[in-house]
């Protein structure tokens, strides 16, 4: 999972750094260096050292925040499927709780891609979306791994009683 | 009822869950769902892979255990029909009614156990790990015309001179009729 990200994103990289070249024989204004924020399910994922106790499971969806040109935007869209993954178009609308940290996932020539912190996810999907995550709160909560998290649900308008 | 009450009734609630991972009808379900490419992972079930699997086992396991698997659950169906087996059940028969819709490619269509359409349908076009099934947008969809017998002879010239098929012959044509 981790390794098809990472690939995913090189060759999304690579295609940049391709139509820049392009770009420039055109005499068109080149791509600007981009951002990604992964969010979601694919974000606690990704870090197995940090989400050891969780039990996780993933559809294809990437939840990410793409700081990115549309030229970006589309070819990573593009290139997803192959992997077996496709771009949530809602991503813009997932709540990003208060004092998230991002922490450095791929450092690439034009692209830098960071994750948020396994308990700011787990903030947000209990906040937001209780139904679809209810084991997996729960089982953040028992396992005491995240010191913060039941303070920082209730602090962002979570409902402990929706877990219980 | 104070914090630290809800708290343990969560935790309680988180044992119970931890009794549910260790169904066999949950781990036959993600097995199967992470086999096709329909799920991603961080544990191992490779051990309960079956070819075939019960549509009430997926259902237990996406409304006890993983609501994700409920989710993906109408694309698998509809792509891998002769993967499941049915029952006579009222959430199989919704199932059933997703499934053709889906088949349909409405842009509407019925929700699944709380999940909605649209959130489902998504999964028809992801690629699987097989690689056969064809995602729906590469599905042919099945057409009637009634034509001209001279159209019909037309047809047949052309087709034999550039050596494709029909629909090939009618594609291609709307296609430069566009461009």
């Amino acid at each position: 999972m981790k390794e098809k990200l990472v690939t995913v994103f090189r060759l999304l990289d690579k295609q940049i750094n391709y139509e820049n070249k392009e770009r420039l024989i055109r005499g068109s204004p080149p791509i600007a260096h981009s951002r990604i924020e992964i969010l979601g399910q694919t974000s606690l994922l990704i870090q197995p050292e940090l989400t050891y106790g969780l039990s996780l499971a993933q559809t294809g969806d990437l939840d990410a925040l793409l700081r990115a040109d549309h030229f970006v935007k589309q070819s990573l869209k593009k290139i997803l499927p192959t992997y077996g993954f496709m771009y949530d178009e809602d991503s813009p609308l997932i709540f990003v709780p208060n004092d998230s940290q991002f922490l450095p996932f791929l450092n690439l020539l034009m692209l830098e891609v960071v994750v948020i912190d396994p308990e700011s996810a787990l903030v947000s999907k209990a906040v937001k979306a209780p139904e679809k995550n209810i084991q997996l709160i729960r089982q953040a909560i028992a396992s005491d791994e995240f010191p913060n998290l039941v303070e920082r649900i209730i602090k962002a308008g979570g409902d402990l009683k929706k877990f219980t | 009822m104070n914090n630290k009450k809800l708290i343990e009734q969560i935790k309680k609630a988180a044992l119970k869950d931890d009794k549910n991972r260790k169904d066999i009808r949950f781990k036959k379900a993600m097995a199967f769902l992470v086999r096709k490419g329909f799920l991603k992972t961080n544990m191992n079930f490779e051990n309960y892979y079956q070819a075939k699997i019960k549509i009430k086992d997926l259902i237990w396991a996406g409304k006890n255990v993983e609501p994700r698997i409920l989710e993906v659950l109408p694309a698998a169906v509809a792509r891998l029909p002769r993967a499941f087996i049915f029952d006579t059940t009222k959430d199989t028969k919704t199932l059933q009614q997703v499934v053709c819709d889906l088949n349909e490619n409405k842009v509407n269509g019925t929700g699944f156990l709380k999940m909605p359409y649209e959130k489902i349908k998504v999964w028809m076009n992801l690629p699987l790990n097989d690689g056969r099934t064809k995602i729906t947008e590469n599905k042919k969809i099945m057409r009637t015309f009634r034509l001209k017998p001279e159209t019909i002879h037309k047809m047949e010239l052309l087709k034999n001179k550039n050596g494709t098929s029909e629909a090939a012959l009618i594609e291609s044509l709307v296609e430069k009729a566009i461009l």
